[in-house]
């Protein structure tokens, strides 16, 4: 079986080579026959990666420990649920879990604009390539299917830290983030090679764009509640290379979502928007390449391998091959650069772009100067979290304040005295939330981001308010809640960018409150001993050890008493696996108010087991995260968000009403905005 | 008999010693990273990984700060003993500075070639209005009223 897969994964290869350069030789003959050659290849491609997944699933669900792959992180003891995302839990397993992923997407994207004759050819040699070097890097580095010579009588297990939900929720949602941006990527280079200035790419892959954005979004927040219910240190995000690699793409993929609007509202920034889109695929392939490759110390290497000079030369690829086609097609690509104004929609778009670009390189500046500065200085430094909240920090303070403005400002031509008007209720909001703030916490930054978050808000209710009163104007029959529905509906594109708005400030709010409030205690008791933290007393009953074949787990319970009464059991645990040096704890978490947490680490314990006047002291460590809560609150408001901005998208549109011959067109084109006329070249 | 104010303020004083002592080691903890190489600083591989490592250099800073050593000390003797990578942010001094600056730099920079870029559009775009027609100004009231009428109506669709 394991040879079976092996040859899979080489015939996909062989038909990713194959779909290549049918697909190259045939643009370049026009040949009908090639082309279809090449489609076919890389049809074949996704069926045979299907095969060789299957085939590995079947190895890992039979535990075939004689596949090096399988003995590395499966064992006989555990769970089927996690034994089959063993899948994509190691390196090997990861890259074909990708190429998977890629070859579904290659050949959905063939299925899809199979009736397009000479754009569609290059977008699957785009895809082809990528497709092939995947391909490469499985057959020639990194096969999962490779034997061990011998069968060991059990395997090494799955990392405990591992065996958790998040395992099915994570990596699944990021790779399909990673991978979905080859396909805007791909039609973009398309566009490029075939000469095409027009917007039919980005009017294309504007669905798989908000797809693949929601899904990174999913990929990392979930990342984050995996470490925070998991790793037992209380938090959610480390800014350790591995997250940062993730939040790179994340960052200027959302800058595009923002400055393709220009795009397609006045044909403006073509080659900004082309290097977006390939900078973003290039942080997805960088993201892959860090998480695999510990070229970067990272709490995430599960595993290491020598992947990292092909990802290395894919890289420099992928740079240096996009560069020049944007350099070389810059001058198809200028379109008719004016503004109405320098206050406009536009204007703060292009700010905003600014800052997200910003902060990925400020993000990925931090990532990579310990190599820099093991380069240039001979000394390797360490960028961890104190650097980003104080560099990162201050660039998303302005990105809240920006994002505030932004729906304040209208398209084309803004005034100030009219943007004052807007943004004076929202300001004020802002502003006595700043004020509240720091009279009750003292704290400047706190103060500002609880403000700027409040504004952002606001300004949301309010421009949303604005233009329901307006559609009750042309709709008297209306109530204000039907009209601000109404006005939802129509514009659903907009709106689901405010509900992510929405979701980005709870997030801010939670982020800020969790980190900045957060109350931290250590309790070593005894049995029928309590501790007071945070407003509750915690009374500790006691603890139990259960030992099986493969780990031992002391159990400790607290009673969780809040005004006396019983408000919460908590039972966190410490497990020793059978084989393993470190034992990990098990968090316990109760909800702490509304939306915050009382979290418990059990730290530490001694004495005997199960009672009999033994005594059993218990050391916790406890946590109190307030808001903590709005941070996954908002994350699921902003997946709300990009699903409505994307049902928006796909519903059909209504058409316009048709103006009868006999009717003389009206004469108002001189007052269209500039440039909407005209798209493309 | 009355106890002296300097004895009733000792508790106090202790239990305020006490506390500046935990807030400086917490604060020490998140600065300095566990040399267990996990790259994580002190507090969270304490907690994420049951480290040894990060146990003793954390029992070794607190007796430290109980002997009366400063935190820059006690961080100035772990780069001593370890290099610079074991504080979690490079030093703001030499060419580390540079990590610090470069950001703000790149994004000051970014800004200010903004503000010139949409100058450059905004005065394409007054050019570009001053070439177009302005013949729709000079209708006729009717005619204006007219099409106004017909503008509203088929905003009623969109609205």
């Amino acid at each position: 079986m394991p040879a079976l897969g092996t040859f899979l994964v080489f015939l996909a290869f062989v038909c990713s080579l194959l779909g290549v350069t049918a697909l190259g030789w045939g643009l370049r003959r026009g040949d009908e026959g090639l082309l279809n050659v090449g489609r076919r290849s890389l049809h074949s491609v996704f069926f045979l990666v299907v095969a060789a997944s299957a085939v590995l699933l079947y190895l890992l669900v039979t535990r075939d420990f004689s596949v090096k792959y399988v003995a590395n992180y499966t064992s006989r003891d555990l769970p089927l649920a996690y034994t089959v995302a063993a899948f994509w839990a190691g390196q090997a397993g990861s890259l074909l879990f990708w190429e998977l992923i890629l070859a579904l997407y290659t050949a959905i994207v063939l299925w899809r604009y199979r009736e397009n004759d000479r754009y569609t050819p290059v977008v699957a040699l785009v895809m082809g390539l990528v497709n092939l070097f995947f391909a490469t890097v499985l057959t020639f580095s990194s096969n999962p299917f490779e034997t061990l010579g011998f069968v060991p009588a059990d395997g090494a297990g799955l990392n405990p830290m591992l065996q958790n939900m998040g395992l099915w929720l994570h990596p699944v949602t990021q790779y399909l983030g990673y991978v979905g941006f080859t396909v805007p990527y791909a039609f973009a280079m398309a566009a490029l090679i075939q000469r095409r200035a027009d917007d039919e790419w980005i009017v294309k892959t504007r669905t798989w764009t908000i797809i693949s954005w929601m899904f990174l979004t999913a990929g990392i927040v979930w990342g984050g509640q995996w470490a925070y219910v998991e790793l037992g240190w209380g938090g959610y995000w480390a800014w350790d290379p591995v997250e940062n690699a993730s939040l790179m793409p994340w960052l200027t993929a959302t800058a595009f979502l923002h400055s393709v609007m220009i795009q397609e509202r006045k044909g403006m920034l073509k080659v900004w928007n082309v290097s977006l889109i390939a900078l973003t695929f290039w942080f997805s392939i960088l993201g892959t390449f860090l998480t695999r490759s510990g070229v970067l110390a990272s709490v995430h290497d599960f595993a290491e391998g020598s992947i990292g000079r092909y990802f290395l030369v894919a890289l420099t690829a992928i740079l240096l091959g996009s560069t020049y086609l944007i350099l070389d097609r810059a001058p198809l690509l200028r379109g008719r650069n004016a503004f109405e104004g320098l206050l406009a929609k536009e204007s703060s778009f292009l700010v905003n772009n600014v800052l997200f670009l910003g902060l990925a390189f400020a993000t990925f500046w931090g990532t990579m100067f310990p190599i820099l500065s093991e380069a240039v200085t001979g000394e390797r430094v360490t960028v961890g979290p104190p650097f980003f909240e104080q560099v990162n920090g201050p660039i998303f303070l302005g990105m809240l304040v920006l994002m505030g403005i932004c729906p304040l400002i209208a398209w084309r031509r803004a005034s100030v005295e009219r943007l004052l008007r807007n943004a004076s209720l929202p300001a004020v909001v802002g502003t006595l939330t700043l004020i509240a703030a720091f009279a009750g916490t003292g704290r400047v930054g706190v103060a500002f981001a609880y403000g700027a978050s409040l504004f952002v808000i606001a300004s949301i209710v309010y421009d949303w308010v604005q233009e329901a009163r307006v559609r009750r104007g042309y709709h008297p029959e209306e109530g204000l809640l039907r009209a601000a529905w109404r006005m939802m509906r129509i514009r659903s594109r907009k709106y689901g960018g405010y509900v992510v708005h929405l979701g980005v400030a709870l997030m801010a709010v939670g982020i800020v409150a969790s980190t900045a409030f957060k109350q931290e205690a250590a309790f070593t008791l005894a049995p029928g001993e309590s501790a007071q933290f945070a407003g509750f007393e915690l009374r500790y009953e006691g603890l139990m050890l259960r030992e099986e074949p493969t780990k031992t787990t002391a159990t400790a319970t607290l009673t969780v008493l809040k005004d006396g009464q019983v408000y919460d059991r908590l039972e966190p645990e410490k497990v020793f696996p059978a084989g393993r040096e470190q034992p990990h704890s098990e968090v316990a978490i109760a909800r702490g108010g509304l939306f915050d947490d009382l979290y418990a680490i059990l730290a530490g314990f001694e004495g005997g087991n199960g009672g009999e006047g033994a005594e059993e002291y218990a050391t916790f460590k406890m946590l109190y995260h307030p808001l903590v809560n709005l941070v996954w609150l908002g994350f699921y408001v902003m997946l709300l968000g990009g699903g409505f901005a994307l049902w928006g998208g796909l519903r059909p549109r209504r058409r316009r009403p048709t103006v009868p011959a006999s009717v003389p067109k009206p004469r108002l084109q001189a007052q269209e905005p500039i440039g909407t006329e005209t798209k493309g070249v | 008999m009355r106890m002296p104010k300097a004895a009733a303020l000792l508790p106090v004083v202790l239990l305020l010693g006490m506390t500046a002592l935990a807030n400086e080691l917490s604060q020490l903890k998140d600065q300095l990273v566990c040399q267990c190489g996990c790259n994580l600083v002190l507090s969270s591989c304490q907690d994420m990984m049951e480290c040894g490592v990060a146990q003793r250099m954390t029992d070794e800073i607190a007796a430290r700060l109980a002997d009366g050593e400063t935190p820059e000390q006690i961080k100035a003797s772990f780069v001593a003993r370890y290099g610079k990578a074991v504080l979690s942010a490079p030093p703001k001094a030499g060419f580390d500075l540079t990590a610090w600056i470069t950001p703000f730099v790149a994004l000051i920079v970014g800004l200010v070639l903004l503000s010139f870029i949409v100058r450059e559009f905004a005065r394409q775009g007054r050019r570009r209005l001053e070439e177009v027609s302005t013949s729709h100004l000079e209708r006729s009231p009717e005619e204006r009223e007219r099409l106004r009428r017909r503008l509203r109506e088929e905003l009623k669709d969109y609205v």
